[in-house]
């Protein structure tokens, strides 16, 4: 099931976010996690990962650093600031009242 | 070999960003294909990632950044099993993502760029409102409503031929040829005892009909002098010399009141002179009535003045012909005491009496309708009283700046932007115009004249008030010094009134009363009072005549010892002043009657 971008725009920043909390990760791994932990609910390609990825790093959410690979290419890497940790907190408090909200009106299973 | 070292280098510079250049490194790592081909991607992919990262638009070293990403993105996919096209259908919208990867580069930037940005795109707006502003401007038209000059000559058109003097004085200046000649009048200024005064006595008593013409003409009730085009100032008999030049159809100062010439001043100016100069004849020949009528035909011709267009600068002159006059009835009781009898000494008396006030002297209407025509020859009119700068303005302000149109290259980019609306214009130039009129109104020593001037200082505060309120400051007038002059000449009038008054006293007991309080109410109404204290004028016998003054700027009695200049002149204008404080005014007085010197009243005193 593909997610409505409307949707996908709220719930995509946070998923990285929620991703990066156990620590830094590049991007195609994020690919394949979101890929893998949202049973491909919440996967998205590179033309969609990469501009969330800057946008969250111009907002000072997360933060990048470019470290060699063993293959000897530059990979890299973000996780997620102080500000960003914050960030996630409130998001998270946030759409668990849209989850309750939206299982009393019968939308989602309680 | 040598070509394909320089192909090299040219290539690494080419593609090495300048802090590396600047470090002495000609890295060369700017050069995304180079990153490709290294990758050893598939072309598909790499394809894919070149058509990307040419479509974000963005800078070498960003574009070098996302496409390290991306290789390393397809590297990792590739490694971990997935299949080319696999990955690239994965990938999604190419045009899309390098919309988004743009958009998300930018946001990254640096706040200076951001702020830089910001700055340019202030500048742009900026430019295109000025631009906008411009046009406007260039695109607007004044739409003069009001023919100002058919007002102030509605005056000239309803009086009937018979009641105007303007063509007697024309009859007689076109038989006084010599009236242009600096000989003439350097003769004119003669008086009794003077080298010269015999040639002008003899000039005078040859052309006693002329002179007779003269004070016939001055009986008249107006003068009938037309303003303007076609009016009496381009009479090509009078004025032969005057070009008129050809009339431009949209010439914007086409019967502008700005441009209206007023050559009949200086022939009424002289014309007054010859009367003041067969005064002094008269006096001396014992001829009271001629003396009497002389003075008299002077003091009309002022009348006559202010009777239409009464432009300042024709009241101005106006109250130099009464001054003048007022000198002559001072001579005749100085110099020959018992000439005129005392009907005579009473009807000088009436006619000089009146005016009495300031605002009878100037009036400030034609001023503001002189403003009001700038204005609406300069703006545009929405039919509610506001407007816009029009191009004409540049060619007005020139015009009467007499540089020819010339307004400076700053004044005419800021003009459009900065100068206030019409409506803001005509609101401040009539509140002030309003509070000049209320101050004329007072006496001098009440008129309080520094919020006016403190008015005219604010709109000088700063470059952008000036160029906000500029057309005030060059065309509100300074009246304080109007204000001085009527004040000057009204003192001078209170005090030949005294005179005469006192004479006729004498004339009745026999001598000279002790106080002024004796005159009145039989022969003066009131006594006049210090026009710089309030106080009544002072007055005491010196070697049995009498004289008259105030206590002048520095408000204490010197016993009539007048003020003098640094070269130990009398000078009214150093004791007779307002703005200055008593401890700072030279020692002396204001000495009225007799004039310790006489002093012409100079319209060039009035700024």
């Amino acid at each position: 099931m593909r997610i409505e971008r409307e949707l996908m725009r709220g719930a995509g920043p946070v998923a990285v976010m929620r991703l990066l909390e156990g620590g830094e990760k590049y991007g195609y791994e994020l690919v394949q996690m979101l890929e893998r932990q949202s049973d491909g609910v919440l996967a998205m390609g590179q033309s969609t990962l990469y501009p969330l990825l800057y946008n969250l790093e111009a907002k000072g959410l997360v933060a990048s650093r470019v470290e060699t690979a063993d293959n000897g290419r530059p990979r890299k890497y973000y996780r997620l600031t102080d500000r960003g940790k914050r960030q996630l907190a409130r998001d998270r408090k946030q759409w668990e009242a849209l989850s309750v909200a939206m299982g009393r009106l019968g939308i989602i299973g309680q | 070999m040598s070509e394909a070292i320089n192909q090299g280098l040219f290539h690494r510079m080419r593609y090495t960003p300048m802090r590396d250049v600047i470090r002495g490194r000609l890295s060369g790592r700017l050069d995304i294909n180079a990153r490709l081909a290294a990758a050893e991607l598939p072309a598909a992919v790499q394809e894919l990632i070149r058509r990307v990262v040419r479509r974000t638009r963005l800078s070498k070293l960003e574009r070098i950044e996302i496409a390290d990403e991306l290789i390393a993105h397809f590297a990792d996919g590739l490694a971990a099993g997935a299949r080319p096209d696999e990955l690239i259908r994965a990938f999604g919208d190419e045009a899309q993502a390098a919309k988004l990867i743009r958009r998300a580069a930018i946001r990254k930037r640096h706040i200076v760029w951001h702020a830089l940005r910001g700055l340019g795109l202030m500048l742009l707006i900026l430019l295109a409102f000025y631009a906008v502003v411009m046009l406007r401007f260039y695109l607007g038209r004044p739409a003069p409503s009001v023919n100002y000059l058919a007002v102030l000559n509605e005056r000239v058109e309803s009086t009937p031929p018979d009641e105007r003097a303007w063509p007697l004085y024309r009859q007689i200046l076109l038989e006084m040829p010599q009236r242009r000649e600096h000989r003439f009048h350097r003769m004119l200024d003669a008086e009794p005892g003077r080298q010269q005064w015999p040639e002008l006595a003899q000039w005078l008593e040859a052309n006693q009909p002329l002179i007779a013409q003269i004070r016939q003409a001055a009986e008249k009730p107006y003068l009938g002098f037309a303003l303007g085009r076609g009016g009496d100032a381009y009479d090509p008999q009078l004025y032969p010399n005057r070009i008129a030049h050809p009339v431009e159809p949209d010439d914007v100062l086409n019967d502008s009141l700005i441009s209206v010439l007023l050559p009949h001043l200086s022939d009424l100016r002289l014309l007054a002179i010859v009367l003041s100069a067969d005064a002094h004849l008269a006096r001396e020949q014992g001829d009271a009535e001629r003396l009497e009528r002389n003075i008299i035909a002077m003091a009309n011709i002022a009348d006559q003045l202010r009777s239409e267009s009464t432009i300042l600068i024709t009241d101005v002159v106006a109250i130099g012909r009464r001054s003048v006059a007022l000198t002559q009835v001072e001579r005749a009781l100085l110099d020959a005491p018992e000439l005129l009898q005392d009907q005579q000494l009473q009807r000088l008396a009436h006619q000089m009496a009146k005016p009495s006030t300031t605002p009878e002297l100037i009036g400030l209407h034609s001023e503001r309708m002189m403003f009001h025509d700038i204005v609406q020859r300069m703006y545009t009119d929405d039919g509610d009283g506001d407007g816009r700068l029009t191009p004409q303005a540049y060619r007005i302000l020139g015009a009467d700046a007499g540089t020819g149109g010339a307004v400076p290259p700053i004044a005419q980019l800021t003009m459009p932007v900065l100068t206030a609306s019409r409506k803001e214009i005509l609101s401040h130039y009539d509140a002030m115009i309003d509070q000049a009129e209320a101050l004329l109104a007072q006496p001098r020593r009440d008129a309080d004249w520094r919020p006016y001037y403190q008015q005219v200082e604010q709109w000088h505060d700063s470059p952008l008030s000036l160029m906000r309120y500029g057309l005030l400051s060059m065309f509100v007038p300074a009246l304080s010094k109007a204000h001085d002059q009527t004040e000057r000449y009204l003192a001078r009038r209170d005090a030949v009134l005294t005179a005469l008054a006192l004479e006729l006293y004498r004339r009745q007991t026999g001598s000279y009363p002790q106080s002024l309080e004796e005159l009145s109410p039989a022969l003066l109404p009131s006594v006049p009072v210090d026009r710089i204290t309030g106080d009544p004028l002072r007055y005491r016998l010196v070697d049995g005549q009498p004289l008259l003054y105030s206590v002048g700027a520095n408000r204490v009695d010197d016993g009539g010892v007048p003020a003098l200049d640094h070269a130990g002149h009398p000078r009214v204008t150093i004791a007779s002043r307002w703005d200055i404080a008593p401890e700072n005014a030279p020692a002396g007085d204001w000495v009225l009657y007799p004039e310790p010197r006489v002093e012409t009243w100079d319209e060039d005193e009035v700024e």
